[in-house]
Formats: C-alpha cells, structure tokens, sequence
C-alpha cells in the first residue's frame, strides 16, 4: 500500500517550495489567498526539477526535486520582488497562520489518505505513473513523455515516488479542495466584495454546492490524470488576471496590480505543462491579460510581469528538452509542431505594443478589452478556417463532441444543456459583454477555450464516443471558471439591488 | 419594504437566469440526495441477497462495497457511466490491475518485482508468454463474460515493455503455454504457497538458493489470476 507519510511528505515539499516562492507576494495576497496558492505554485517545482535532473545526468530524485524547487522558488520571489506592485497597507500573514494551514492541511490530507480512493484509466496506469518512476530512476526526459504527457505530472510522480510514494492520490482531492476553496476567496475578493456579506457568502455557498453536487467534478477530484490540475490553473491563472485589472476601477487609466499579474503568469504555466496540449490553451490567460496590458500606453514592466514567468518556465522546460533531445519526432506534439507553437507565445510578448500602435492607425479601437473581444473573434474564424480545411476529421469530432456533451453519451447528463441555458441567458442580460465589469473577460475566456479546443481536436484528434474521450474530459476544466462567471453575474444582479435599495425605502 | 429578493424590481431576463440557475442546483441536489438514499438501499438489499445465497451453499463471487454501489442502477445514472473510484486490495497496483485491461500486467509485474526484492527476493529475470493466443487461450480480441455476466475482449499486453518502466530486472518473452486450468491451478497453489499480494495476482514463495527466474501464468477463474512462480517449482504448463 501506498503510505501516508510518504503522500503527506511528497505535499508538504510542494507547499513549503510555495511558501517560499509566494513570499514577496504575501501582503498583497493576504493569508487566505497565500497559503492556498503554496501547494499549486510549488508543484511547478517538479517540472523544473526534471530539468535539473536531466542536466545534471542525475535521476529526478530528492537532490533534482530541492535543486527545482530552489531555482523555481529564487526566480518567482524575483519576479514578485522587481515586477510586482509594492504592497501598501496590506493584510499581513502571520506565523500562526502557517501552523494554521500545515494542521488543516495536513488532516485534510490525511482524511484523503485513509480513505484511499482513486480513479485511473490507461493513461493513469500506463503512461503517468510509469513516466514518473522512470524519471525517478533513470532522469532522463524522452519524446514520448515530451509529446504525450508534458513534464508536470510524471515529474510530480517522480517526486512522490522519491519520496516512497507506490502511487501518488492524495494529491488530487487535496487540489479539488484547494480550487474550491480559492473560487470562494476569489469571488469574495473580487465580484462579490461590494455586496452585503449574506449575500456575498449566499452566493459563494451556492457556488461552491454546484461544483460539490457535479459529478464530473467528484470524479476529477480522485481521477488521477491532467483534469483536476489543468482546471484549478486555468482557474488560478484567470482570476488573477481578473483580480490585478479589479474592474470598475477606472477602466483602462486604473493602475494594474502588477503582484497578480507575475501571479498570473506562473499558473499559466502550470496549465501550459499539465498536458501537452496545454500550450494551445495557454492563450486563454494570455489573452485575458493582453487585455489588460494592451493599453495606449504600454507599460513594460506589465508585460514583463505576466510573460515573464511564461518565457522562465518555457526555457526551463521545453528548451531543456530541445537541448536533450533535439528536434524530437511523434504523432501528437512534435518538436517541430511545439517549435510552431512557441514562436507564437513567444513573440505574444510584442503584442501590447503591436496592439498599441495599431490602435493609433485604425479607425476604431482595439486596446483594452476591446482586445479580448477581437482576439476572441479571430480566432473562432481560424478554427471555422481550421475545420473547412480538415473537415473530414472536423466533421467526426464535431458529432463525437455532440454525443459525448449533449446526448448524453459523455457521462454529463444535461449539465451542458444547463450551462449553455445559462451562458446564453446571461447574453441577455447584458453581463457576458458589459464593459469594465467582472463578467466580459470570463465570458470571453470561457469562450475562447472551447475555440481552442475546438480546433485541437478538430483538425488532429477525433476522439470517440464515450466518457473517456479526450475533449469530453477537457471541456471539464472551464466548469470551475463558469460556475465563477455565473456568480459574478448573481453579483452584479444582487449588487444592482442592493444598490437601488437606499432610494425605493 | 423591498429587498434583493423581489423579482419585480428585476428585469425578466435576470429573473429567468436566477430561476435557471435555482432550477439547475434543485435538479443537481434531488438527484444527489436520491442517489445517497438509492444507493445503500441498493447495496443493502443486495448484501442480504449474497448473504442468503452463501447460507443456501452457493458460490458468490467476492465483491467490494465500492464494486457494489458501482453496480447500482442510481449510482451509474448519476455518476454518468465513469469509472467507479476504488479502494479494494490494500495495495494500489492490484486494484488497478482490477480494474483495468491487461495492458496493466506489465506494470504489476514490475512493482512487484522490485517489492519482493528489496525484500531480499531473488529475482534475476522474469519469463512472460510470447504468444498473444496463448495468455487467455483465445485469440486477440475474443470477447469474454465474466463471472457477473460483463463482458470484455482481451486485449494484447506487451508485458515486457510496461514491466521495463518499473524494474531492470530482464523480462523475457517466450513461446510457452501459459493458461493453467483451475485444477491445475489449485494444485500449483497448494505446492507453491501462493501470497496474495494484489487483487487476482499471486506470488510464490521464493525457493531457498533458486536461480531466480520467474514464469508468469495465467487463469481464468472466477476472476482472472496472474501467478508468477519461480522456475524451479513449476510443474504445469511446460516453462521452456
């Protein structure tokens, strides 16, 4: 049997390399948002830590998984230091705290580590795990796992099983609980922050009940395998952008929180490396904060502040990979396809200036969220584009997605005709596209990712009918983000009362 | 004195979009709180069912409580026709193996490879079939009922090459008939003092000054079994 220790051991390494790597960041995120943001933002230690090991010629043992961790916590205290916005009068963490989070934490965990439950599939059995322990003993990054898995979790496995892990799941219900718990706060903090506290708790409760009553969600929480760490990144990455642009603060001329924006940046990359096609759905973030840097007047060390743990992560680990392997060849993600890839997020960095100097030459305007809307716009002419041109494998995926997702052969019941009702009902009340509000950029977030996936497995994977479809568990990541969208909306309807009150008494 | 929760100070399509999201969470939490009911009845009933069927003097294959709720008709419609999370076995690896395809051999047998040598285990290589025919006895893709009347179609395992992730102990592929029929089987359980080490997966006893290698067998019995069993015990099957 896989042990406790060993479970609870392989978590704490996470969450100190996060304590230590969030420091700078503390006042500024309060001791809620710092502590629950320490385990995600560690375990990007493991990524970089298959880096160490592979340049070193070492396994990805202790010695790689502390050299990672030292590299990964020493470059984001860095970037919190130099690109953050100095914190002003803010909520200090103190060391009660930390015992506070380890004791919860740590019961939590254990409670998941007696119960022992798990989920795997071929993926779980076959390729995650035995990439680990391969990593683990031998240290040496392939094609295979380059291209079909993405460095993060066999990395994170390979650190569990150092740590004399037989199979790494608490892991998962510990992040399940941590995206719940970090929705409330968020929502708490951001959309819901004006309200009155019933109302505001009110709506976070209901929020956090329609994930918890979610099958799909509970089933994540204990699936070993990319979903549930895809989803609290995406989650993660978003709000932060949305929490430094803190809307209804003076729109564009508003100072951007430059500390959620590094913040930002680093659980993009969580969301780029937990599969290979995380690279594609990174501009889901990135666009969300093109929006917000993309300004008539570009200040670079916004830029810096969202790309800059992007362009760290990307080197550490897709250009060690091409030093390791050169040009590697496979049928998913193929050095070459990658290269094509990342000289897009690469030059993306150039973006606000190119956007600002278009802005100046065009007739109407495209800084600001005008951006988001635009870019949102043609990229779903690219994917129509795409799918024109493969239509054959586009017209396959399309009536696989339709089975998987709506008729019911996905395993969602009605949860997506539900969350389509509402989407299109928050149209109509003018929330998916209000101007400087909480709800345009998660509405077009939520939008382009379905674009993107649209286009993946459009024009290169098929899939099948069946729970175990690829894009019917991708489509899972974006609940956590619209169930956030719906609750600012309830926000804003309620706040709109709230406010109306005074005057009708 | 109005409040927040008067609909008429509301524009219709907000009210509409507050109703829908107050009609989706009550559909979300009846069929949660029926499943919570449903469920343990289901498995209640059917505990009871087992239990007479054992005092009537007939065989009831073993089945977990999780392996139960799994089975029951309010749980698969909630849980949507997903893989059941699973706790049985007290080791990971075999309930994996339970409850996966037979690609997972490989990895089995790598763990516990390493496991019993770290316990001192002599194990220098392990001997695994070659013939994909022979592990089951039919042909790739023959479709399977088992004993609870699912079906399944075996799929070809390349054992050799998913042990090689977990240990470099060599595992060897050779031409040999694998599949033991139960008396067989009994009999080699009986010589060998089997362990259970993981769900449907047997080790035997490591014979004193052994040469170490190790033969994989196979049966189809009331659930499927791997046995591994040193070289020198073997007497079914015809290890070359």
């Amino acid at each position: 049997m896989s042990g406790i220790p060993s479970e609870l051991a392989g978590l704490a390494f996470f969450v100190v390399t996060g304590w230590v790597a969030l420091w700078p960041a503390r006042r500024t995120m309060g001791p809620v948002a710092y502590h629950l943001a320490a385990l995600p933002t560690g375990l990007l230690a493991a990524a970089v830590a298959s880096s160490v090991g592979a340049l070193t010629n070492r396994p990805l043992d202790l010695v790689s998984a502390a050299g990672g961790a030292i590299v990964l916590a020493v470059v984001v205290q860095l970037l919190l230091r130099y690109l953050g916005t100095p914190a002003v009068g803010m909520k200090e963490v103190r060391p009660v705290s930390f015992a506070l989070a380890a004791a919860s934490g740590g019961v939590l965990a254990s409670v998941f580590g007696v119960l022992r439950l798990t989920v795997t599939n071929n993926d779980s059995v076959m390729s995650y795990w035995p990439l680990g322990v391969e990593l683990a003993r031998k240290g040496v990054l392939t094609p295979g796992l380059i291209a079909t898995r993405s460095v993060l979790i066999p990395s994170m496995n390979a650190i569990y099983y150092s740590f004399g892990s037989e199979w790494a799941y608490v892991v998962y219900p510990m992040l399940a609980a941590t995206l719940l718990a970090w929705l409330a706060m968020t929502l708490l903090a951001g959309p819901l922050s004006s309200l009155k506290p019933h109302t505001a708790w009110t709506i976070v409760g209901v929020a956090v009940a329609a994930l918890v009553l979610e099958p799909s969600f509970l089933f994540h929480s204990v699936f070993v395998h990319s979903h549930m760490i895809s989803a609290i990144y995406l989650l993660m990455s978003l709000t932060c952008v949305w929490l430094a642009a803190r809307p209804a603060h003076g729109g564009e001329t508003a100072e951007v929180d430059r500390t959620y924006l590094v913040l930002a940046g680093v659980f993009a990359t969580g969301l780029m490396l937990a599969r290979p096609d995380g690279l594609a759905y990174l501009f889901v973030p990135s666009a969300a904060a093109m929006a917000l840097i993309a300004r008539p007047k570009v200040e670079l060390k916004a830029v810096a502040a969202y790309f800059a743990p992007v362009y760290f992560m990307l080197v550490a680990t897709y250009g060690v990979a091409y030093l390791e392997l050169g040009m590697w060849l496979s049928g998913k993600l193929s050095g070459k396809r990658t290269l094509a890839v990342l000289l897009v997020v690469l030059a993306s960095a150039a973006g606000p200036w190119v956007v600002a100097w278009l802005d100046k030459r065009l007739p109407f305007r495209i800084t600001g969220e005008r951006f988001q809307s635009i870019f949102v716009a043609a990229t779903a002419a690219l994917m129509v584009a795409a799918l024109l041109i493969k239509h054959t494998n586009a017209r396959e995926a399309l009536a696989n997605a339709w089975l998987n997702i709506f008729a019911g052969h996905g395993g969602y019941n009605y949860l997506w005709w539900g969350v389509l009702a509402l989407l299109l009902l928050s149209l109509l009340t003018h929330d998916a596209l209000r101007r400087d509000s909480w709800t345009r950029s998660p509405f077009l977030s939520i939008v382009l990712f379905y674009v993107i996936a649209l286009v993946v497995h459009g024009i290169s994977h098929a899939g099948r009918v069946g729970a175990g479809d690829s894009l019917n568990r991708v489509v899972f990541h974006t609940l956590p983000v619209i169930v956030w969208y719906l609750a600012a909306v309830a926000g804003r309807i309620f706040g709109d009362q709230e406010k109306a009150l005074p005057a009708v008494q | 004195m109005r409040s927040i929760t008067d609909w008429r100070s509301r524009p219709t399509a907000e009210n509409l979009l507050l109703l829908a999201v107050a009609v989706c969470l009550a559909i979300a939490a009846v069929r949660a709180v029926f499943v919570l009911v449903a469920v343990p009845t289901a498995v209640y009933a059917d505990s009871q069912a087992i239990a007479a069927a054992q005092a009537a003097g007939s065989t009831v294959p073993t089945q977990t409580v999780l392996t139960r709720i799994g089975e029951s008709a309010a749980w698969q419609s909630w849980w949507g026709g997903r893989v059941v999370p699973f706790r049985d076995g007290g080791d990971y690896i075999g309930v994996m193996w339970h409850s996966q395809p037979t690609r997972t051999v490989g990895a089995v047998i790598g763990v516990l490879i390493e496991r019993d040598r770290a316990k001192g285990v002599k194990i220098d290589r392990v001997v695994v079939p070659m013939d994909e025919e022979a592990l089951f006895g039919q042909p790739p893709g023959a479709l399977f009922t088992r004993p609870d009347g699912t079906t399944f179609r075996s799929q070809w395992a390349h054992i050799d090459r998913y042990a090689r992730s977990f240990t470099d102990v060599p595992v060897e592929r050779r031409a040999y008939a694998p599949f033991l029929d139960s008396a067989k089987a009994a009999a080699l359980a009986a010589k060998t003092h089997l362990t259970l080490r993981a769900h449907d997966f047997f080790m035997a006893d490591p014979v004193p000054g052994s040469s170490g290698t190790w033969v994989l067998y196979s049966r189809q019995g009331a659930s499927r079994e791997y046995l591994l069993v040193p070289q020198e015990l073997m007497t079914a099957g015809g290890a070359s």
